[in-house]
């Protein structure tokens, strides 16, 4: 397939859709990458009720927090809208009850375990007629995997469903301030078709949130890193001033 | 011709201007500014690095102009909690110059990217907390931004306290100076 000519997902998110050259390519799952109170989730949260807006039903699976506490910090924003979640354009799955409903009581799932809960994520993609999936995180999920092996079967069996369903999916990666990497265990960031790493920059005393694309498969993207803002109008972007001394956190 | 006539015609054609007054003229030429924008009826984004949001409100108030099209972004405050009404933006230091970039940006989006004009007070005091490289960077990539859509950046400066190297710069990004009396 020509990588130009590959259908395309708008985040929506200003400025974001520009440095992906048009979109995310359909059908790629990207890691959205970075440590605590860098906006892993209003990223997330925005790009499904950009899609919502456009008729391009979401599927939200919070696995670190129970997804109506998550959907009452939505609130203040002026792109929240109810209605999408009442109406179910936005369905919001909280991972500690499909693990309850499959019967998935044990602390390391083994093949079988993987291949549940891969089976129900995928009926609700079916069903849903989901074009937008977010899973908060990968992080949490991959905890009770515990081995690369497993980890690497795991996300290569959810990038099928989605790139068989012709979906876009954002799998949130959680990092240690310190981390070297994008993602915890290492494996994540290899089998991703995309990563869009955010972070804390401490620059002479102010933290700026910044974004920057790291890789994203199909398609040429921005490699700049750029300050994102979250604003009641969403996230908003400009490029990242050089000058001056930093330090990356 | 007077200040007020001075700044229509340059308005007209100039999308960037310096503005350099004397201390004497400087509040004045502010005016001047907000009355032209309330005569032009487009909205005003008032970018405060020198002088509160509510100082100037007051004075706005006391002389009897319309604030309905006025909106503030105030980083003097030094404080995140000091938001005091819906208008008025704040951004914790004027060392987050990107955060003043995308606030104007908000701004922007807000008002449906309708006419505006911009003012920056000061460069005098941008430059007190920044260094110039970033400073520049700063004046390139929000003119950059500003430059496809209808709106005007008038840049304050108090013309006797500008080091030469900050004169240089200014003169290098605007379009046009505007002298004060």
């Amino acid at each position: 397939m020509n990588v130009e000519s590959k259908n395309r997902c708008l985040t929506g998110i200003s400025g974001l859709d520009a440095l992906l050259n048009g979109g995310i390519p359909r059908g790629n799952s990207v890691l959205i990458s970075g440590s605590c109170g860098t906006g892993k989730t209003t990223i997330s949260l925005e790009f499904l009720i950009r899609g919502a807006e456009t008729n391009e039903n979401g599927l939200y699976i919070s696995a670190t927090e129970i997804g109506s506490n998550v959907m009452n910090n939505l609130v203040p924003f002026d792109f929240f809208k109810q209605e999408y979640f009442d109406s179910g354009k936005i369905e919001v799955l909280d991972v500690p009850k499909i693990y309850e409903e499959l019967k998935l009581t044990k602390m390391e799932f083994d093949k079988d375990d993987i291949d549940k809960f891969i089976d129900y994520i995928g009926k609700k993609i079916e069903k849903g007629e989901i074009k937008r999936l977010v899973i908060d995180s990968l992080t949490s999920i991959c905890y009770r995997l515990r081995t690369e092996e497993k980890i690497r079967e795991f996300i290569i069996k959810i990038e099928k469903k989605v790139n068989d369903n012709g979906i876009t999916a954002l799998l949130v990666s959680e990092l240690l301030p310190t981390a070297k990497g994008y993602s915890q265990y290492g494996v994540e960031e290899a089998v991703a078709d995309g990563i869009l790493l955010l972070g804390n920059l401490k620059r002479r005393g102010d933290l700026l949130r910044t974004l920057q694309i790291i890789k994203m498969r199909g398609t040429a993207h921005s490699r700049a890193e750029y300050v994102m803002d979250i604003t009641s109008i969403g996230i908003l972007i400009s490029p990242l001033l050089k000058g001056g001394t930093v330090m990356s956190l | 011709m007077t200040t007020k006539d001075e700044i229509k015609n340059i308005m007209e054609d100039h999308g960037v201007i310096l503005s350099k007054s004397t201390l004497k003229d400087y509040f004045r030429t502010i005016m001047d500014i907000i009355n032209v924008a309330i005569d032009k009826d487009v909205y005003v984004f008032y970018v405060s690095i020198t002088i509160p949001s509510s100082i100037i409100k007051n004075v706005l108030d006391s002389y009897g102009m319309s604030l309905d099209k006025v909106y503030f972004v105030d980083s003097t405050a030094y404080s995140f909690g000091s938001q005091t009404d819906k208008k008025t933006l704040v951004v914790e230091s004027p060392t987050m110059l990107e955060t003043l970039i995308i606030k104007i940006q908000y701004l922007q989006k807000i008002t449906g990217n309708a006419s505006s004009i911009i003012i920056l007070d000061s460069a005098n005091s941008l430059a007190i907390h920044n260094d110039l490289t970033i400073l520049s960077e700063f004046f390139h990539v929000l003119i950059t931004m500003l430059r496809p859509s209808e709106a005007r950046l008038f840049i304050i400066s108090v013309a006797e306290q500008l080091t030469p190297e900050l004169s240089n710069v200014l003169e290098l990004i605007s379009d046009v100076t505007l002298e004060g009396s």
